[in-house]
């Protein structure tokens, strides 16, 4: 198989990740820190363009490169940043420790992503495997997972009775359709849950911000 | 046989997704661990946050299951909401010590 200009894009965009998750953990202006977190989002943006998922990649650049950095150059703009000491750790026995650690947390994360799905290059699978998985799946479905097994059904029917709908389905993967429609039937509760969870953030943050000096009201502040 | 191996690197496939997103995560661990800024260590979070959302989409695609990228969506408001929360506190410290290293974190009872 050929090089396609896919995989390109994302050896660009894996770089630039990369790269610049390196110097927010390393620059010692935070300033300098939100604006690489802002171009790692925004390259991540386009690595989920590179995998299809056009809505979640304008959703990840709108949401996080947009709002949640918004959000964070704004707080730290009310700042006096000048004066943060001691920001990194200073070299101890505890900082080896921990850089050993994340060390082989790297290495067992990296090794179990990069032989769990063998070492070579696996293109996505062609319709026909995926029926033959789904009916498989089917046969030796447990009991208790009533739902899951009735889905697989519907779409293992839909497939083999109506062969064009079936490629369809896979054919329209991309389609914002497919993602608000399972995102309204199935996912429904979870969806009106995270409302909920957004209004206590919102109400959570109003009141963390109103309370003046911190929660020490007996106290005096340090001057 | 050296250019097989380098065509096969080059050749993205899921395991490319999976090791990329490993490593983001790992260097979020690591400034979780080593940075003192509290808004910092929260950008931290929202790497390591962002490196999963990749590992979703990545087997969205390859395992051709739309869920995965809707898991994206539940885990992007969960960290906006926690980013709002964490910077409100971090607010609230920093009125109160005048910056926003962790260590003040401690005095913080009640």
């Amino acid at each position: 198989m050929d090089i396609t200009p896919q995989d390109i894009v994302f050896h660009i965009f894996a770089g630039v990740a990369t790269v610049g998750s390196i110097l927010v953990v390393f620059m010692a202006n935070p300033i300098y820190c939100s604006f690489f977190l802002a171009l790692v989002m925004s390259a991540l943006g386009g690595l989920f363009f590179v995998l299809d998922a056009a809505f979640v990649a304008a959703a990840q650049i709108i949401v996080y490169a947009g709002a949640v950095m918004v959000l964070f150059v704004m707080v730290m703009m009310i700042f006096d940043l000048k004066k943060d000491s001691e920001d990194l750790t200073g070299f101890s026995p505890m900082t080896f420790l921990k850089i050993v650690f994340v060390g082989a947390l790297c290495g067992v994360l990296m090794g179990v992503g990069w032989l769990a799905s063998g070492a070579t290059a696996t293109p996505p699978v062609d319709l026909n495997e995926q029926k033959s998985v789904m009916i498989k799946n089917l046969s030796t479905a447990p009991t208790s997972a009533v739902t899951d097994a009735e889905d697989l059904k519907k779409e293992v029917v839909e497939i083999t009775q109506n062969p064009q709908a079936g490629k369809d389905i896979f054919k329209d993967y991309s389609d914002t359709q497919k993602l608000s429609l399972k995102l309204f039937s199935k996912f429904v509760f979870a969806f009106e849950a995270l409302s909920v969870l957004l209004l206590v953030a919102i109400v959570g943050s109003v009141a963390l911000a109103k309370s003046r000096g911190g929660t020490h009201h007996g106290l005096k502040r340090p001057s | 046989m050296g250019s097989s191996v380098l065509h096969n690197f080059l050749k993205v496939g899921l395991n490319h997704y999976l090791l990329l997103s490993g490593l983001l995560f790992s260097i979020g661990v690591l400034g979780l661990l080593l940075r003192r800024n509290a808004i910092v260590i929260l950008m931290c979070i929202e790497l390591m946050l962002n490196a999963v959302n990749l590992t979703f989409v990545a087997f969205a695609k390859y395992g051709q299951n739309i869920d995965g990228q809707i898991m994206v969506f539940f885990v992007m408001t969960i960290a906006a909401a926690e980013a709002s929360v964490g910077l409100a506190i971090a607010v609230a410290v920093f009125k109160r010590f005048k910056e926003v290293n962790i260590s003040h974190f401690e005095n913080l009872k009640g």
